[in-house]
C-alpha cells in the first residue's frame, strides 16, 4: 500500500513552471526535467532524486549542455517532453528538447510564424546522451531542425530513437550508431503525446483521428492501421490520440489513456492479428456536463506506472460535484487498477499546500519500487513521491524499464 | 556532480517589469500573435481524400497532391505522387461532398499532369519506373445524393502512349483544338507531342542542354506553349510552327543566381493572358505578357525561396502558396491593380477537418472563384479556398 505522497518543488529553479518528463533512468534512479516554459530566457534543468539524502539533485543544464545559451535571442531550450529514454545497457539516458519557452525578454512564443527567422526561432530539439555512470553528456545532436520532439522512445535492439516532432508532426527515426535522421513525413496536425514500442521492436503513435499509427522496423514503413482508440459515444475520434502509455510487465500490452477531454484509459495487444487488439476500459474521469469544452488541464488522467505490487497506478483528476471541471477546482487523485480485474480504486490524494496537482505528466517507479509523479502548473513546480510498502531490501524494483518518455 | 544554482539570477517576466505600462495599447492584442499567424483573409477548408465517414482516405505516402484540373461541369480532378499515384475526382457540387479515389494509375509514382478534355475524358501524364505514359480514363458520372443514396464506379486506365521508357513526364498540357498533348521529359528536357488520334508521338527536341529546364510548362491564350531553360531563360514552342524559341527573357531572381533558378509555378490569367509565374532560386514572382513580351519582377511574397502552386482568382489577383518541403507555407496574395503583396498566413481548416496545412503542390480556380490548393504531404487534403469578397466603400462626394 502506498504511503503519504511528498511534494519536492524545485526550489533551485524558482523560475521554472512544469515538470514534463519523469523517468526511471538505467541506474534505477529518478531523473526530471525541470522545465520553465513561461517565461523567456530560462533553458531545462535535468534533476535527479537522491535516494540517500532524500533531496533532488541538478545535474545537467540542458541549455548549455547543447550550446545553445538561453540568452541567445531565439526560443529556449525550455524543455523535456515526454523525451526521456533510459538505456539499460550502456547506462545512457537519452533526451530531446521541446519548444515553447520564448527568447530572453519576449512576451511568448509561436513556432509557426516565426518559423523562417533564424534570429527568433527555435533552433530545434536537441537530443542529448547523458551517461548515468560517468555522470556527463557524452554527445548532443539536433534530432528535429527548427522544430521541438513532443515524444521519444528507444529501440536498444536496433540502436534507434523515434520521435514526433511539434509543430508539423512529422515522425523521424534516429539512428543512434551513425547519428543520422531520417524525417518519415507527417501524420497530422495534433500531436500524439506518446511514442511507445512492442516486443518486436514496432513503434506505435497515433493520428488526429485516434488511429494507431505503426513504425515497423523490419519493413521500413510508417503506416496507419486500422486500430482505433477509444473516446466517448458523444465525441467525434478527432483528438483521440495517446496521452501516455505504459508496457504491463510482462509487456505483452499496453495500458494507456487518451489526450482529450474526458480521457479513455485503454488496453492495447499488439501481437494478436495482424494490427493488435484494442480495448476500451472506460473514461479516465467523472462524468461532468458534456456541453461544456473542458481543457485537458482540468479534466486529465496521466503518469501510467506499473507498481511492483503488479498494479497499474495512474493519476486522474477529481473535481468537486459540480458540473464543469477546472484546472483550479481540481485536485489529482491516485488510482491503482488491478490488470486481472480491472477494478480501479482511488487510493491517495496528491495535495501540497496551496497548489493544485490535478495535471500529472508521467510517473515512474525507482530500484526500491517507491513511486513518483511529475507535475506541471505551479511556480516552482516539482514532483511527488510515493512511497510504497514493498517488503524486503531490493534495489531492482525498477525493472522492467520503459524505455519511452 | 551537482549544480550549483543558488548564485543564478533569473529572467523577469515582461509582464511583471515594473517600467512597462501593460495597459498600453501596444501590448491589447498580444493574445492573438499566435493566430495572426494563420489565414487571416477569406476561408480555408480542408476536404479529407475519400468520402467523409464512408471511406478511408487514399493512403498516407500516397497521397501527396501534384497536379490539379477541372472539366466542364466543374468536377475537379487530381493526380498524387508518393509511393503509389492516385488520381482521384472531388466533387463540391450538387449533393456530393466527395473525393472519389479513381485508384492506383499502375507501376506510377507521379501523375503530373491532369488533363480533362472538352467530352470529359480525362488524359493524364504519369511517371514511374517504367518511364513516363500517357493514360486515358473515361468521364466521372455525377453520383446520385451523397447525402442517401449514391454510386459510384472505378473503370480503370488505358495506357495510350509510352514516350519514354528511361525518364518519366515532368508535365503536359491538352491542346484540345489539335487533339494534342505536349509535354517534357523529366531528366533530358525533351519536348513531346502526343496526337489522340492517331497516336503518333512526335519529339521537337529538348528544351536546355543542361537539365536545369522548369518541370512546370503552361500554354497560353493562343496555344503557345512556355517553360523555362537554363538560367530561367524562358523558351515558347509555337505548335502550328513546330518550331522551339528562346525567348532570351529571364526570370527574375537575386542577382548572381540565375545558375540555379528556373519556373517553379506557372499560372495563366485568362482574361489578360498573362502568365505568372515563380522562381525556384528565391521565390521571386514574375508576370509575362506573351503578347508584348515584357517580363516584370513582382517581388518576394514571403520567406522562402520555393513556390511550387499558384493560381489567378475571378477578380484577376494571383493566389499562391509559398514554402518547400521542410517549411511551413503561407499563402499569399498579389493584386495586379494596386501592385500589393500579401501574406495571408499559414493555411488553417476549421470546419469539418480541423487541420493546419503546410506543404502544397498544386493549385486551380473554379468559376466562382473558389480556389482547390492540392497539399503534397506525406498524408494530406484538398483545400479549398474561398477569398473574401471586396467590401464596397460608399461613394466620396464627386465621384
Amino acid at each position: 500500500m502506498p504511503g503519504a505522497p511528498k511534494f519536492y518543488e524545485f526550489s533551485e529553479v524558482p523560475v521554472s513552471d512544469s515538470c514534463w518528463s519523469l523517468s526511471t533512468g538505467p541506474d534505477g534512479r529518478i531523473y526530471v526535467a525541470v522545465c520553465s516554459e513561461g517565461l523567456g530566457g530560462v533553458g531545462v534543468y535535468i534533476a535527479r532524486y537522491n535516494d540517500e539524502h532524500d533531496r533532488l539533485d541538478y545535474i545537467v543544464d540542458v541549455a548549455h549542455a547543447v550550446d545553445d545559451p538561453p540568452d541567445s535571442g531565439r526560443a529556449t531550450q525550455c524543455k523535456i517532453h515526454y523525451c526521456f529514454c533510459p538505456s539499460r545497457r550502456d547506462g545512457i539516458l537519452y533526451a530531446a528538447t521541446h519548444l515553447s519557452g520564448p527568447a530572453l525578454g519576449d512576451f511568448l512564443y509561436s513556432p509557426w510564424p516565426d518559423w523562417n527567422d533564424p534570429r527568433k526561432a527555435f533552433r530545434g530539439a536537441a537530443l542529448l546522451a547523458y551517461d548515468t555512470k560517468s555522470e556527463e553528456v557524452r554527445w548532443w545532436d539536433t534530432i528535429a531542425p527548427r522544430e521541438g520532439s513532443r515524444c521519444l522512445a528507444l529501440d536498444e535492439e536496433r540502436g534507434k530513437l523515434y520521435c514526433v516532432t511539434y509543430p508539423r508532426d512529422h515522425f523521424v527515426v534516429y539512428d543512434i550508431k551513425t547519428r543520422t535522421r531520417r524525417d518519415l513525413g507527417r501524420i497530422g496536425s495534433v500531436n500524439s503525446q506518446i511514442v511507445f514500442t512492442d516486443r518486436r521492436g514496432r513503434a506505435y503513435t497515433s493520428s488526429d483521428m485516434g488511429q494507431l499509427v505503426r513504425y515497423d522496423p523490419d519493413r521500413d514503413r510508417l503506416e496507419e492501421i486500422p486500430v482505433y482508440i477509444p473516446c466517448e459515444a458523444y465525441q467525434s475520434r478527432w483528438h483521440s490520440v495517446i496521452y501516455d502509455a505504459v508496457a504491463s510487465p510482462e509487456g505483452e500490452c499496453i495500458y494507456g489513456v487518451t489526450w482529450r477531454a474526458h480521457e479513455h484509459l485503454f488496453r492495447y495487444w499488439p501481437e494478436e492479428g495482424p494490427y493488435g487488439r484494442m480495448e476500451d476500459l472506460g473514461p479516465g474521469t467523472q462524468d461532468r456536463d458534456t456541453s461544456f469544452p473542458a481543457d485537458t488541464f482540468a479534466d486529465h488522467t496521466g503518469g501510467l506506472v506499473f507498481g511492483a505490487d503488479g498494479m497499474l497506478y495512474f493519476v486522474h483528476a477529481r473535481w468537486p460535484d459540480q458540473p464543469l471541471p477546472t484546472s483550479k477546482d481540481s485536485v489529482g487523485v491516485v488510482c491503482r487498477m488491478n490488470p486481472q480485474t480491472l477494478e480501479k480504486r482511488e487510493v491517495v490524494l496528491l495535495t501540497q499546500e496551496g497548489r493544485t496537482a490535478q495535471y500529472v505528466s508521467r510517473a515512474a517507479r525507482d530500484r526500491f519500487g517507491n513511486l513518483f509523479f511529475g507535475h506541471v502548473g505551479g511556480v516552482p513546480s516539482g514532483m511527488f513521491r510515493l512511497p510504497m510498502d514493498v517488503p524486503g531490501n531490493r534495489t531492482d524494483l525498477h525493472e522492467p524499464l520503459r524505455t519511452w518518455g | 556532480m551537482a549544480l550549483d544554482l543558488a548564485g543564478r539570477t533569473w529572467p523577469v517576466h515582461p509582464w511583471k517589469n515594473p517600467e512597462f505600462d501593460l495597459k498600453s495599447s501596444h501590448l491589447q492584442n498580444t493574445e492573438k500573435y499566435h493566430h495572426r499567424g494563420f489565414v487571416q483573409e477569406g476561408t480555408m477548408v480542408a476536404m479529407p481524400l475519400a468520402f467523409p465517414g464512408i471511406t478511408t482516405p487514399i493512403p498516407a505516402d500516397e497521397c501527396a497532391i501534384v497536379s490539379l484540373a477541372m472539366d466542364s461541369t466543374r468536377m475537379v480532378f487530381g493526380g498524387t505522387a508518393g509511393r503509389a499515384a492516385h488520381l482521384f475526382a472531388a466533387m463540391t457540387r450538387g449533393v456530393t461532398g466527395v473525393v472519389h479515389d479513381l485508384g492506383v494509375i499502375p507501376g506510377a509514382w507521379a501523375c503530373t499532369s491532369v488533363m480533362p478534355a472538352r467530352d470529359r475524358t480525362i488524359y493524364l501524364a504519369a511517371s514511374g519506373a517504367d518511364g513516363g505514359k500517357i493514360y486515358r480514363h473515361p468521364p466521372v458520372p455525377w453520383p446520385y445524393d451523397c447525402l442517401q443514396e449514391w454510386g459510384f464506379s472505378r473503370p480503370g486506365y488505358t495506357e495510350l502512349a509510352h514516350p519514354f521508357a528511361d525518364e518519366g513526364i515532368a508535365a503536359a498540357v491538352l491542346d484540345d483544338s489539335r487533339r494534342t498533348i505536349y509535354g517534357v521529359s523529366d531528366r533530358t528536357g525533351t519536348l513531346f507531342g502526343f496526337a489522340l488520334d492517331t497516336s503518333e508521338v512526335r519529339r521537337f527536341g529538348k528544351v536546355d542542354a543542361v537539365h536545369r529546364f522548369s518541370r512546370t510548362i503552361i500554354r497560353d491564350l493562343r496555344g503557345s506553349i512556355y517553360g523555362t531553360a537554363c538560367n530561367g531563360s524562358l523558351w515558347r514552342f509555337s505548335p502550328d510552327e513546330g518550331a522551339l524559341v528562346d525567348l532570351e527573357t529571364w526570370i527574375p531572381c537575386a542577382a548572381g543566381r540565375e545558375i540555379h533558378n528556373r519556373a517553379e509555378a506557372l499560372a495563366l490569367d485568362p482574361v489578360t493572358g498573362v502568365i505568372y509565374g515563380s522562381g525556384s532560386s528565391d521565390g521571386f514572382l514574375f508576370a509575362f505578357d506573351p503578347a508584348s513580351g515584357r517580363l516584370r519582377s513582382l517581388g518576394k511574397p514571403g520567406v522562402s525561396p520555393t513556390i511550387r502552386c499558384l493560381t489567378v482568382g475571378n477578380d484577376g489577383r494571383l493566389f499562391g502558396i509559398c514554402g518547400g518541403d521542410d517549411d511551413i507555407g503561407h499563402l499569399f496574395s498579389y493584386d495586379p491593380e494596386d501592385h500589393a503583396l500579401r501574406d495571408l498566413g499559414v493555411p488553417l481548416s476549421l470546419f469539418g477537418v480541423r487541420a493546419y496545412g503546410y506543404v502544397y503542390g498544386a493549385a486551380i480556380t473554379g468559376p466562382d472563384g473558389e480556389m482547390f490548393f492540392g497539399q503534397a504531404e506525406r498524408m494530406g487534403h484538398l483545400w479549398l479556398y474561398f477569398p473574401a469578397i471586396k467590401v464596397r466603400r460608399p461613394a466620396k462626394d464627386g465621384e
